[in-house]
Order: structure tokens, then sequence, then C-alpha cells
């Protein structure tokens, strides 16, 4: 429980964070602060659970999230973002943080649905991602392009369409893939939960 | 010596070099139909020209272009989605030269005077903010135990702080500066419009030089395909500045009066001694001396040393600033 609550805590301060720094002039201007705003609260969400946790932290860390949700909505007012695709990235964001949550929620109940939940976070949500975007950016030169099996794996990280939001004003679309992977989780989770 | 050329070179290098406008004229002959076409020379700097022409229009429009160091040269790229016959033609005439030779037309000393300062509006939220979402969280994690909507109080009351406090300082930088600078005369005054990322020049106000801080930031343009259009400048990042010749200009600036505007505040330089005046209506004489606030530093920095200067306010939402320099 501890863990957890210090998880939160570091959440609610690394978001906070993006927001309070001095702003300087140069490419810092470009992001989104909505998009940084959220990835600490996403990534809180799609972390996996572990049994018997209490939902006490689940219920908290909305109203914790709200209130630097809505200080990132009127900071791409104030710096003239366009605020339609702001509020298409923050609801699309809470979609995947609820569906991501669900699932890890779901898997927990069981042994077997927390190893895949497990194994599922660390090879697609973090894992191709980060292993796609270190390639390309310090292999690329030598080693060209990912590979496409790699690519494909990194397509369904909610991680990897957030780094699409992550430009003012530039619209990502709906995460669908994503979805269905959170999606698809949650439906593995009852599916071990049901078994004798 | 050594001190003499180290002198000369501090003179030289305070007096600001005319840079190459970033804004050129290219004369077109188009032909429809033609729909939204964009115009380029530099990489990342283009030109939007809202509009169509039909099938079977014939024009010829001397078109906007984004230029950098280098100034006009070569051939924009004119570019637009072409129709299913592709029968529509754009067809160049070479660069329009009037504005650059009006512009060099100009006294140097009017041309040269230091620019307007313009920032970026602080949109930092201030410290009492984060203490206070910093109480409502504290907040929101004590009463989550009470109930099932406990922590939603606090948060709800965080978040209205949150969308009303947030960015409020972007209000108060101003969208834009507009000085006027007078070498004395009636006419030529220089009109001097300066933004941070954005600038809307209306058509009867197009300038002469647009220049941009850094030099060589990309700047989007868009304006109408048909003549008359106003433009719209946007460089992210970035000041512009843009300057137009006035002639005839606003008035004349002297002691016995002035037909400018109605200024809201005035400093006056005589004799290398500055003195503020308060307010000075159009036609009146003068105001004498007064206690009062010291001239705006952007506004009196840079200016050469011996000559009369006037430096004035107008009213208004955005106010024009009046730097007149007489003999």
């Amino acid at each position: 429980m501890f863990g957890e609550a210090l998880g939160l805590a570091v959440c609610w301060l690394l978001s906070a964070a993006v927001l309070f720094l001095p702003q300087q002039n140069g490419w810092e201007r470009e992001l989104s602060p909505v998009a940084l705003a959220l990835l600490p609260w996403l990534v809180w969400a799609t972390l996996p659970r572990s049994r018997g946790v209490t939902g006490l932290l689940d219920r908290l860390a909305p109203a914790l999230a709200a209130p630097l949700a809505v200080l990132a909505l009127a900071l791409e007012r104030a710096r003239g973002h366009a605020l339609a695709p702001a509020l298409a990235s923050a609801a699309a964001i809470l979609a995947l943080a609820v569906l991501f949550a669900l699932a890890a929620e779901r898997d927990a109940r069981s042994v077997l649905g927390r190893r895949v939940y497990a194994v599922a976070w660390f090879a697609l949500v973090a894992g191709a991602p980060l292993a796609v975007h270190t390639l390309e950016s310090a292999g690329a030169p030598l080693f060209g392009r990912a590979s496409n099996a790699l690519a494909l794996a990194a397509q369904l990280s909610p991680l990897s369409w957030w780094l699409g939001t992550l430009r003012a004003g530039a619209g990502a679309g709906l995460p669908w893939i994503a979805l269905a992977l959170g999606a698809a989780l949650w439906l593995v989770g009852r599916a071990l939960e049901a078994r004798p | 010596m050594r001190l003499a050329l180290a002198g000369l070179a501090l003179a030289l290098g305070a007096a600001r070099a005319p840079a190459q406008s970033r804004l050129a004229w290219a004369r077109y002959e188009l032909e429809g139909p033609i729909s939204r076409p964009t115009l380029e020379l530099v990489s990342g700097s283009r030109t939007l020209l809202e509009g169509e022409l039909l099938a079977g229009e014939h024009v010829e429009r001397v078109l906007p272009v984004v230029v950098d160091a280098l100034g006009p040269h070569g051939e924009p790229r004119l570019e637009w989605e072409p129709d299913a016959e592709h029968s529509g033609r754009a067809h160049f005439r070479g660069w329009v030269r009037e504005g650059e030779a009006r512009w060099s037309a100009l006294p140097l000393g009017l041309r040269a005077r230091p620019r307007p300062p313009v920032f970026p509006a602080d949109t930092t939220p201030p410290l009492a903010l984060l203490l206070l979402l910093g109480g409502a969280a504290l907040a929101s994690v004590a009463l989550a135990r009470r109930g099932r909507f406990g922590a939603a109080l606090p948060a709800a009351a965080a978040c209205a702080l949150s969308w009303f406090l947030g960015g409020a300082g972007a209000e108060l930088a101003a969208p834009e500066r507009i000085v006027l600078e007078g070498a004395g005369q009636a006419s030529p005054w220089i009109e001097v419009r300066a933004g941070w990322e954005t600038l809307v020049l209306a058509a009867d106000a197009l300038p002469l030089e647009l220049e941009s801080e850094p030099e060589a930031a990309a700047i989007a343009l868009r304006t109408t395909l048909a003549p008359g259009g106003e433009l719209t400048l946007r460089a992210n990042g970035a000041a512009l500045y843009a300057r137009r010749a006035l002639e005839p200009g606003p008035g004349r600036i002297r002691e016995e009066g002035q037909d400018c505007a109605d200024f809201a505040a005035v400093w006056w330089r005589a004799e290398g001694e500055w003195s503020f005046r308060g307010p000075w209506l159009r036609g009146a004489e003068l105001p004498g001396a007064r206690a009062g606030e010291a001239p705006p530093g952007w506004l009196e920095s840079g200016l050469p040393q011996g000559p009369r200067v006037c430096l004035a306010r107008s009213e208004g939402t955005i106010p024009r600033w009046f730097r007149d320099l007489g003999p």
C-alpha cells in the first residue's frame, strides 16, 4: 500500500512539475501541456496491479489528476494552441487510462492473469515503443529503421499513440489499436478469473 | 589609436545594419482552375492563398513570398491540388521590386532605428497556485476515506482555480506594439508593427519590409488569392517586425503644437535633458515639464545624441508610440 501511495505522489509531482517549470522560448513551447501533464497518469494507470491492493488509490487518482488536467487545458488556451485537439487528447488519454486500469485490476484477480498482464506490460506497453525509439534514434544511421514486427508491436502501446499528441495542436486521432490491446487484456483477465 | 579603433567598432556594431526583408512579391499569370495554391521559395516558409480560380479564368497577380537572407532569387514553387484534367496553369513573370526601391529611398536614419522589443506572454502559472493545488490534493487524500465522493469536492474547487488562474499572465502581455518613427518632418514617417509569433496586416497597410528574430525563422503566411486580402503572418517562437512608409505621415511635432494625435503621455529631450510633459492634446502648445515617470527605456535607447527628441504614447487598447527626432 505504501509503495502504491508513493507512486501516486510521484505521479502528481511529475505532472505538476511540467506545468509549473518556468517557460523558456525554445522547443518546449511547441509541446502540448496536456500531453506532458497526463503522461505520468497514463503510465500509472497502465501499471500492473498486485493482489489485494485496495481500490482507494484508484478512486483517489482521478481527484488528483483532474485539477492538473484542467490547468494543462488552461495553459493550452493561454499559449494560443487550438483547444479542440487538446480536449480530444485529454479525453482519449482518460479512456485509455480507465480501460487499462480496469484490465490491470481484472488481471490481478488471478495468479496467471497477473503474470499475463505483467508480461504484456513489459513487452508491449513499455518495451516495444522504447525499443523502437531507442533503435531508431541511436541506431538508425547505421542499421536503418526497426523491424516491421517490432514497429507493429510498438503500435499497440498507448505510449506510441501518446507520442503523436506531444506536439501542440497535433491531432493524433483516436487510439483504436491501444484501446483494442486494453480490451484484450481485460478479456484475458475475465477468462482467467472464470477458470476453476 | 587602439582605443579609437575599438570605439569605431563599437559604434558600427551598435548601428543596426539593414537586414534583407523576409517578404518579397512575385508576379504570376494564373489560369484556372486553381484552388487554394501554396507558394514556397524557402523551405518551411510557405504562403497559403485562400480562394480559387474557376476554369477559364485568367488573371495576373502579385503574390507575397517569404524569402531568406538571400532575398528574392530563382523561382518560387507554386502548387495546388490539380483538377482531374490538370488544366490549371501558373507562369512566373518575375519579382516585383518596387517596394524595395521605395524602402531604400527612405532616410537611412529612419530605417535603422532600434526595433521595439516583443516577448512571448509568460504563461507560467503562479507559485501560489501550486501550493493551492497541493493543499487540495492533500484534502482529497484526507476526505477519500470518508465516502465514495469525499475526494471530489476539493478536486472540483482545484479545477475551478486551475481554469481561472492558469495562464492568466498571458492576458497582461501586449499582443502587438506599434511605433511611428518621425524625423521632425510631416513626411515621411515609418510605421513599425511588432508582434510575437503573429502579425495581421490589413490590405491597405502592407509592409515594405518584414524582419524576424531569429532572422531565419520559418514564417507561414496566409492571404487571399483575390487582391485586397489581409496578410496573416505566423512564426513559431519568433518576433515579427513589419515596417511601412507613411506618406503623408500622421503630422508634425513642434513646440508650438502638434497635429499627430491626442497624446496620453509625452517625454521631451532638449539640450540633452529629458523631461516628462504629461498629456498633450492635438493643436495645443507643448505642456511644461512636470514630475512624472521616466521615458520607456526601449523607446529612448539607441537614439543619437544631440537632436531634440519627442517620445509619446497615444490612447487606445493597443497604444501607438511616437518617436520623433527634430533638428
